[in-house]
This record gives C-alpha cells, structure tokens and sequence, in this order.
C-alpha cells in the first residue's frame, strides 16, 4: 500500500518536473523565433504517432531503463556506480566475441552464453571500484570514472587489434552469428525484445528493493551506513553485492545492445545510455517503477528531437540542453524542501538564543 | 631512437600538459576548500566554445579570451548556486553541469554557426606563438622550448603565481581551512562559504584560460565534446598531485608526455590505448595507495591506544 503510494507520489512530482522543463524550453524557443507549440506538436507525434514510432520508443528505453537500474541498485545501498558507461562496453564486447566467434551452437545454448559472459564482464568491472570501496575506503565515485576511461580504451584496443573485424575501417567486431542475435517481438514494426529485460529487471529490483531481506538491509546502508553495522548488518559484503547487482545490469544492457540490435561492438556503443541512466535513476528517486516511466519519456524527447527539427526549425539538440538542464531541475525540486528545513531550524536557534 | 625524435615527443608532452595544468590549479584551488569539482571537463569546454565564439565574431583572440573567462565565470556561477547556496552534492552538480555543457555548446554551434560537428573559419584568430629570441643560440632548449602557444608559457608562470598564493599568502591558509575545517575557519571570523565562491570563481577562470588554449592555441577552431577527456585527466592530476602546484604541475607534464608519446606511437602503427591508460590507471593507484596508507595509519593509532588501555588497566 505504502510503496504505491510513494510511487504515485513521486510519479506526479516527475510530471511537474518535466512541465517545468517543457516550459523552460518553449522560453528556449521564444527567444529564438520559433512557436514552441507547432514544435511540442510535431515532437510528440513524431516519438509517438505510430506504431513503428512506439516501437523505436520501446527499443531505445530498454537501454534506458537497464542502465538506470545499475546506477539505483549501487546507489540506493549508499555507494555510488557511475562507472555503468565502461561497464556496458565491457558487457558489450564480450558479448559480441562470444557472438560471433562460436559458431554452430543453437540458439538456446549461444545466446545464454553470450548474455552470461557480459553479465561477467559487467560484474568484474563494477566489482573492481566496489572492492577498493569496501576494502581500502577508495572513493568509489573517483574511481569509477576513471575506470570509464580505462575500460572504453581497453575496450577500443580488443575491437581495433586482436578482434577487429577488417572489412571495417575502424573499432569494430565482426558481425555475431545468427544464433547470438535476440529475437524480434514484431518484427514487421521493428519492435526488439530488448524491452522485455528492462521491464523484467525493473520488476525483480522493485522486487528485491521491497518484498527481501536484502533490499531491506541495503536500504538501511543507504540510509546509515554506521546504523545498520551496529544492527548486525555486514555493510561491506552487501555494499559489494550491491555493486555485483549494479555491474551485472550494466553487462546487461551492453549484452542487449550488441544482441538486440546493433548485432557487433562498435567502438563506444554505451553512447549516451550510461550517464543518461544516472539522470533517469537520480530523477526517479531509485524507484524502479518511476524508473520505467522517466525513460519513456526520456526517449519521447529523445526521439521527438527530430521531428521537432522538421517541422518547426528548432535545432534537435535543444531537447539534449532541456535533458541536461532537467538535472537541475530535480535538484532544485529537493532545494524548496532544504530551504524550507533551513528556516525552520533558524527559528528553533533563534528560539533557543532567547 | 634518436634526439630528434626524443625532442619531438618531449615538445608534444609539453604542449600536451598545458590544458591540464591549467585547469588543475583551478581545480587544486577548488579542492583545497572542499569542492571536488569533477566538470572541469565541462568548464573546458564551455571555455573552448566560447573562445572561439568572441574570436570569430571580432577577429580578436583577446575578445575570445575575454569570452571564454567571462562565459566559464557564468557556468561557474551556477556550480557555486547550486553547490554553496542550495548544498546540492557537488557529484550531482558537476555531472550534470558536465552533461549540460556538451549540449549546450552543440546547440550554440548550431544557433551561431549553423554548423553540427565542427566549426572552423578564417576568421578565427589564434593565440598567437611566442618567439623567445635569447634562445635562439641554445641548441637543445631551443627546439623543446622555443616557439610555443603563448599559453604554455602562460601556464608556466601560473604554477608560480598558484605556489604563492597557495604557501604565501592568507588565501592559501583560508582555502585549506575552509577545506579540512571549515568550523575552525568560521570561528576566526572569515565566512567559509565566501572562501569557497572564490575558490569557485578562481577555478572557472582557469578553466576558460584551459578552454581557451584547446580551441585557439593550435587549432583555432571548435569541436563538439573537443576536450575528449582531458579534464577528467586534469582532475586525475589534481587527486594525484594533491594541493601542491609544482607536484601537479609535474603530474601534468607526466600525463602531457603520456599523451605525446600515445600521439606519436598511434602514427606508427602500434596500439595507444594503454598509453592514453596510464593518467587514468596512475590516479587510481595513488587512490589507493594513499587509502592503504590512511587505513593502516588508522589500525596502528587503534592498536597503539588499545595497548595504552591495557597498560593503563593492568596499573590499576
């Protein structure tokens, strides 16, 4: 009862959220000439007019979605992964050697084998930061992003040498083999199954977040670590599953990638997806549902971008400088409430002064 | 190998380090007063477009300058209102500013020069090279030292002029006050939150200066996300170096060369993507190195006042 209704809650505050930000970019568009109307017009008929449309939507929220979970399962047990970008290309690399150099296996046993080797890698790169974490204090936030940089170049080394594909010009495998690639929901839309495991993976976390013992142990890391010690619970070992569960998601969302539609690692495939899916998760508050509900409409002003551009001329990267902007939006949403708190205590002060 | 080719990737790695020397002062200044700024990469960038955006429309890489200082002091701004007045995370604040300054440059380019991509134009003025004539007659310092952008030079001094603000004068007392106790600096009168907006203003202005040196030091012109990491290296340099201007500096010039010699090796054919590694893979080890360090320190005190309480148990 009480998690729906926290649920809707924050569901409408993400409402207000988003028409702040529309509103913000309809000012954008005023003061440079253009009618904001005809632009939202076109941008939601564009991301949403058609079935093929809501297709495309569906096929780019399920990295969305995956990538937005890695970043609350670390996060809502009080340690943070922002290294999901450089974890989605491990989880994408490996994928797509397992793809495509295994050959003759059926379907069933190679594409299993290929999610579970990117589960692996995703895994491994999220342990690394979490371990240095837990064992030594090492800022899991520095660390993280470093390992971005070290994994996308190590990433880019396996793609440009050892298993580069030379009909290529540049950083990229071969092409998997047909039993690696995901099958097509319906395919005469274009609609991949990619969407299926982001709202599987949704379900289980809202799951585990909610309904275990251990959702319920990580919450109260997140909430005080010190306090939680004292309760009994191992904070190191369950920060460290914590941090397995976010890599794991990220060697997913790469495995998808690569299986589910691009069929080959490119050199930087996570593209946008892994900070992106920090800003979904930090906008969602962690919850998995709201989760679900920030990416759709992330990827509507995504995709609507264009059609924004068609039709009424406003550059489609306005919508990129409204997504960024949205972050400070969220932030300031929390500040009414700080600095609401902040007078309050003023007075007590003021009160005890007297 | 031979001198000409030793020389030449020792010039690259110079030039290389002056945008991480830069904006790691503003960076260490940042640091030293609690702010880990991680947008440095996104204040560059800001700084790059905006550089070249002055340069362009007044034919003048003063003006682009001016630009790139006065449009990374604004960003800056909105990192101080959000950091200091509204106590956002600094994490928060400095990922999205690093997102919002990609897109927003990538719009501007598009509102201003119509163009996706990059932008280049004749009429972009550079910052011109500085010919330093006493070197002329110098055989080996010549080729290394001679004939760069003027920044570079520019840089060098800054680590002096950072040296002394930092040991020499109260500023540098206040900002690793306001950093390490803030309520000890509140106590002596000095408003804490006044000391991190300068450190805030100082590290923008370094930042543009950083930005300004990518887009019309060499190049003179503007790339979409041109900064590709750099500032990310130039926070490596600041977490490694820690808040000494010359161990960053040195750092810098480490990481620069790390840069020159993946620049040139790539050229040949072999694989740079463990050399370009290496800023990244140093800073974690310095991470954790210092992390040892700081928990053994801790085991030893703990094991030191555990002994203490035995000794002074067993006198009773």
């Amino acid at each position: 009862m009480k998690n729906s209704k926290r649920t809707v809650n924050s569901l409408t505050s993400i409402v207000g959220v988003f028409i702040a930000t529309m509103l913000f970019g309809a000012l954008i568009m005023v003061v440079i000439g253009k009618d904001p109307l005809q632009a939202y017009a076109a941008m939601f008929s564009y991301a949403l007019g058609d079935v093929s449309a809501i297709a495309n939507l569906m096929n780019r929220s399920m990295a969305l979605i995956l990538s937005a979970l890695c970043y609350a399962v670390a996060s809502n047990a009080g340690i943070y992964n922002l290294g999901g970008k450089g974890q989605i290309e491990l989880g994408a690399i490996a994928a797509a050697v397992i793809g495509y150099k295994l050959i003759g296996l059926p379907i069933y046993i190679h594409l299993p084998l290929c999610i579970l080797a990117a589960v692996l890698m995703g895994m491994l790169g999220a342990a690394v930061p979490g371990y240095l974490r837990v064992k030594w204090k090492v800022d899991e936030v520095i660390s993280t992003i470093m390992l971005n940089s070290i994994f996308f170049m190590f990433t880019s080394y396996l793609a440009n040498y050892p298993f580069r594909d030379v009909t290529r010009w540049s950083g990229t495998t071969p092409p998997v083999e047909e039993s690696a690639k995901l099958p097509y929901l319906v395919q005469s839309i274009d609609l991949r199954s990619g969407i299926i495991f982001g709202l599987v993976a949704a379900v289980v976390i809202y799951w585990i977040f909610n309904y275990t013992n251990q959702g319920y142990r990580w919450k109260m890391i997140g909430l005080n670590p010190r306090f939680a010690q004292y309760g009994g619970v191992n904070v190191a070992r369950d920060q460290m599953k914590a941090m397995a569960l976010s890599g794991l998601l990220s060697g997913l969302t790469g495995a998808v990638l690569v299986a589910g539609s691009n069929y080959r690692y490119w050199e930087s495939i996570a593209g946008p997806y892994g900070w992106d899916g920090v800003l979904v998760a930090m906008l969602a508050k962690n919850n998995p549902f709201a989760i679900v509900a920030v990416s759709f409409v992330f990827s509507i002003f995504k995709n609507g971008a264009l059609g924004m551009e068609q039709v009424a001329n406003v550059p489609s990267d306005l919508t990129g400088v409204l997504l960024a902007a949205l972050i400070l939006f969220i932030t300031g949403r929390e500040f009414v409430s700080i600095i609401f708190r902040k007078r309050k205590h003023l007075v007590l002060v003021d009160g005890e002064a007297k | 190998m031979d001198l000409d080719f030793i020389l030449d990737v020792l010039g690259t790695g110079l030039r290389m380090a002056t945008p991480f020397i830069l904006a790691g002062l503003g960076g260490l200044v940042s640091l030293s007063a609690g702010d880990l700024n991680i947008s440095l990469e996104g204040f560059m960038l800001v700084g790059a477009f905006f550089a070249v955006l002055g340069s362009y429309f007044f034919e003048s890489y003063v003006v682009g300058i001016c630009f790139a200082v006065l449009a990374t002091l604004l960003y800056g701004l909105l990192f101080g209102l959000f950091t200091i007045k509204l106590k956002a995370d600094v994490f928060v604040v400095g990922i999205a500013l690093n997102l919002l300054a990609s897109e927003v440059t990538v719009f501007f380019s598009r509102l201003f020069f119509n163009v996706r991509g990059s932008f280049s134009d004749p009429r972009i003025e550079g910052i011109p090279n500085i010919h330093l004539a006493f070197l002329d007659k110098v055989p080996v310092l010549n080729d290394l030292l001679n004939n760069h952008s003027a920044f570079v030079y520019v840089s060098w001094v800054m680590i002096v002029v950072f040296w002394f603000l930092i040991y020499r004068t109260p500023y540098g007392f206040y900002f690793r006050a306001a950093g390490e106790h803030p309520e000890a600096l509140e106590t002596t009168g000095i408003r804490v939150n006044k000391i991190r907006w300068i450190a805030n203003m100082i590290c923008s202005v370094m930042c543009g200066l950083a930005g300004a040196h990518l887009s019309l030091g060499y190049l003179r012109l503007f790339v979409e996300d041109m900064t590709a990491g750099r500032g990310f290296i130039a926070l490596s340099a600041v977490i490694f170096g820690g808040s000494n201007p010359v161990t960053m500096a040195i750092t810098s010039l480490l990481f620069g060369l790390a840069e020159g010699i993946s620049l040139r090796i790539q050229n040949m054919g072999i694989p740079s993507q463990f050399t370009l590694m290496l800023p990244y893979l140093t800073t974690i080890l310095a991470l954790v190195i210092r992390a040892v360090r700081k928990s053994r320190k801790a085991a030893l005190i703990a094991s030191i006042a555990a002994a203490e309480q035995k000794i002074e148990g067993g006198t009773e």
